[in-house]
């Protein structure tokens, strides 16, 4: 699963309109406890252990895939 | 990877410096300089082993608290450890992301059964979204001792959580209360009332002479017996013995003051009561508010109950308040408010509980448990 379609789907929002520019500001759902549903999902769709520090930079999908590229994720 | 070097820990001593600075940079007016204290339960210079309270550090730097108060809920006459979590505060700057989830998180893991009484809707969505079962909002009575003083001094727009709860009758007293003569009709209607009550308080006191209701300087050992009468009388009650009271209230003579109902020298019921004069307040003006904050009574006999009622109404007159709320839970306490003219308003608190599966489950409902606003520190805004 992309990184877009499991943000639409924690935050169950249509597929088509996550964009690579979609961010916290921009999607209403994406508050505390969505942050934190997003990185368990994450962490759960890569089969990686996210650092609390890294958890708190992932503001944007852009900024999800630069960090997830840092623990051995590969986007196309 | 990301900037800082983020944890959640238990506190230690070694980070009593930056637990300091945490609270002096969010309330700094705790530290002498005016405005409302910290209480002791919210924040504790040096918590200790019995009073967990867990940190969001960033490298070394406390940028989120919480901490726990220990209690036992009976139920029954089944004892069971559990903390009220209480003093949840993150730096605003780092509000809204994950230090908020993650601090509640530390919790569900490290206590076995911690309950919250909380006002705020967005902090409640997180305890929920981690698991806490949500019982509802604790009801709310008030009974109008001053109603000119009250209407005029209640500023009923900025009462947020009458907004929320009950939006239509806001909207409605809301013009009512801001014209003279709307006032003055509302005040007259509630003084009638309260006269009609009034007379009924002094009727019904002269049938309550088999029980002595007296103003109490300590909790004596009678407080323990009084536990063990009627303590497994309920189904859901944080443990009122003589040790819980003396540790919550301590000496009461300075913030609380306690009616205690005697049948002969048998203490049957009590009573913990607070009066707050609000300042200038911007939402209660210069109120004098009564607080019925805690009491311990059998639910299978209220005539007690009845009888402390009647007595801190009076001591509530005496005090010159222009209301006398309580907060409580209880479907028996509840009924005995409406007898003493009582009438129900929107509350404000939200109870709501994590119990690890270790721990035999709770499945009272929210009328079957006693809880009122001295439980956790919710006593320390009325």
């Amino acid at each position: 699963m992309t990184v877009e379609n499991v943000v639409a789907t924690v935050f169950q929002i249509d597929k088509e309109s996550v964009t690579e520019g979609s961010a916290r500001d921009t999607i209403e759902a994406w508050d505390s406890m969505g942050h934190l549903s997003l990185i368990t999902a994450l962490e759960s769709e890569y089969k990686v252990q996210i650092a609390i520090a890294d958890a708190m930079d992932m503001g944007s999908v852009r900024q999800i895939k630069d960090i997830l590229r840092k623990y051995g994720v590969a986007f196309q | 990877m990301g900037t800082g070097n983020y944890t959640v820990t238990v506190y230690k001593p070694a980070l009593a410096g930056e637990l300091r600075k945490f609270v002096r940079r969010f309330w700094p007016n705790n530290f002498g300089e005016g405005g409302t204290p910290l209480s002791s339960e919210q924040f504790r210079e040096e918590p200790t082993n019995t009073h967990p309270t867990f940190l969001f550090l960033k490298d070394h730097e406390v940028i989120g608290h919480i901490t726990a108060i220990p209690v036992q809920v009976a139920c029954r006459s089944h004892y069971v450890p559990a903390y009220w979590v209480v003093g949840f505060m993150v730096l605003p700057e780092y509000r809204n992301g994950l230090i908020g989830p993650l601090l509640i998180k530390k919790v569900n893991e490290t206590l076995p059964f911690a309950m919250t009484l909380h006002v705020e809707e967005n902090v409640l969505k997180i305890f929920k979204g981690l698991g806490w079962r949500h019982l509802g909002v604790l009801p709310q009575y008030v009974r109008v001792v001053n109603p000119y003083g009250l209407v005029n001094n209640l500023h009923i727009g900025r009462l947020d959580f009458l907004k929320r709860r009950t939006p239509r009758l806001a909207k409605f007293f809301q013009p009512i209360a801001s014209s003279f003569v709307g006032r003055w009709i509302v005040s007259s209607g509630l003084g009638l009332v309260s006269s009609i009550w009034k007379i009924g308080g002094r009727i019904a006191r002269g049938y309550q002479r088999q029980y002595a209701v007296l103003e109490e300087k300590e909790f004596h050992a009678g407080y323990d017996d009084l536990w063990k009468d009627v303590g497994e009388k309920f189904d859901a009650a944080v443990v009122r013995d003589r040790a819980y009271l003396t540790s919550r209230y301590g000496t009461f003579p300075h913030a609380y003051r306690v009616l205690a109902c005697y049948s002969g020298q048998e203490l049957v019921a009590y009573c913990i009561l607070k009066v707050k004069m609000f300042a200038d307040d911007h939402r209660m003006g210069n109120t004098r508010i009564g607080t019925i904050v805690d009491c311990l009574f059998d639910p299978e006999d209220a005539r007690p109950l009845h009888a402390l009622l009647l007595e801190a109404v009076c001591l509530f007159r005496k005090e010159t308040v222009d209301a006398i709320v309580c907060t409580a839970s209880l479907s028996v306490l509840r009924a005995s408010l409406l007898r003493h003219g009582f009438f129900k308003i929107p509350g404000n608190l939200n109870f709501a509980f994590h119990i690890s599966p270790s721990v035999t489950p709770i499945t009272a409902p929210l009328d079957a448990w006693h809880l009122m606003r001295g439980d956790s520190d919710a006593a320390e805004n009325f």
